[in-house]
């Protein structure tokens, strides 16, 4: 009985990361806490595979720390502003900053960092999207195509 | 409710429901409560087709038309009560058909407390159009 049964279109998962710009979506979070103490946010991003991008298309960009300290507030502010929060919105918590985050648009300043001679994309800063949002689930059904 | 809503209320929450081997799976199924998932559970197939793009618009409209149907059925809440109750009174066929339709399913393990998505055939299908059709023929007699 086979155990493993080679399949070439699944070598692409291994493909090498590009710095660029990249259109994404925030697909998930975690609260943590820095080394340093302090708190911390952590994003996952998933690489929007219907336009076109540098590499990696519908992969994972994870750990994205966005430290709750005076110097890295930018960090917070930049996203807000690239996701499209109004200026002036007041969050009572960084977990209601995180999970407002959740399912938005965004273009990612990708660069690359080394760790154990392997490169892993690094997001260096946050753009609005330059492509419209992918298809939202809108349902074509309307009162003339159902009886009731 | 279309499973398309299904799907993107787990996506508002950062979660996600995505075909596997094995049917559907929940990524970060930690942020989206456990009655929500639930009821994604009693609606799964109808998401399934969803996620593999066999669920077209004019199939929901029959499957939503036929829950509505069995709804009433089951004296619960529907749209439309009055315009569903005259449809019933004035076809007693299709009556029957509901009640044929609602045995198969019972057959196939269906509870009248749950969705009949996971329960339905390519028979319960065929009874699901049939009365659809019949529906809408009314409607447009009506309208006409």
């Amino acid at each position: 009985m086979s155990v493993l049964k080679v399949d070439y279109s699944q070598v692409s998962q291994f493909e090498d990361w590009v710095k660029g710009e990249y259109e994404a979506t925030v697909v998930g979070y975690e609260m943590k806490q820095a080394k340093s103490g302090s708190n911390m946010v952590i994003l996952t991003y998933e690489v929007r595979d219907d336009v076109p991008q540098p590499s990696n298309k519908g992969q994972k960009i994870n750990y994205d720390n966005f430290v709750v300290s005076e110097k890295s507030m930018w960090r917070f502010q930049a996203l807000s502003m690239a996701v499209g929060v109004p200026e002036g919105t007041d969050f009572e918590s960084f977990t209601e900053w995180a999970k407002s985050m959740q399912n938005k648009q965004v273009r990612l300043i990708v660069g690359l960092r080394e760790h154990n001679g392997r490169y892993y994309p690094q997001v260096d800063g946050f753009k609005s999207p330059e492509v419209g949002k992918p298809d939202s689930g809108s349902i074509d059904i309307k009162d003339d195509d159902v009886p009731f | 409710m279309h499973p398309k809503e299904i799907i993107a209320s787990f996506q508002k929450c950062g979660a996600d429901i995505k075909l596997d081997e094995t049917g559907v799976t929940v990524v970060n199924a930690s942020k989206v409560s456990e009655l929500t998932i639930n009821y994604a559970k009693e609606y799964k197939e109808r998401i399934i087709n969803q996620l593999k793009g066999d669920y077209s618009a004019k199939k929901h409209a029959i499957l939503s038309t036929n829950d509505q149907l069995i709804d009433c059925f089951l004296n619960k809440p529907v749209n439309n009560p009055d315009l569903i109750v005259s449809f019933l009174i004035n076809n007693p066929d299709c009556c029957e058909l509901i009640i044929k339709r609602m045995n198969l399913l019972k057959e196939n393990g269906w509870q009248y407390d749950e969705c009949t998505a996971n329960y339905e055939n390519e028979e319960t299908d065929q009874l699901a159009e049939q009365l659809f059709n019949r529906a809408m023929a009314g409607r447009q007699k009506k309208g006409a």
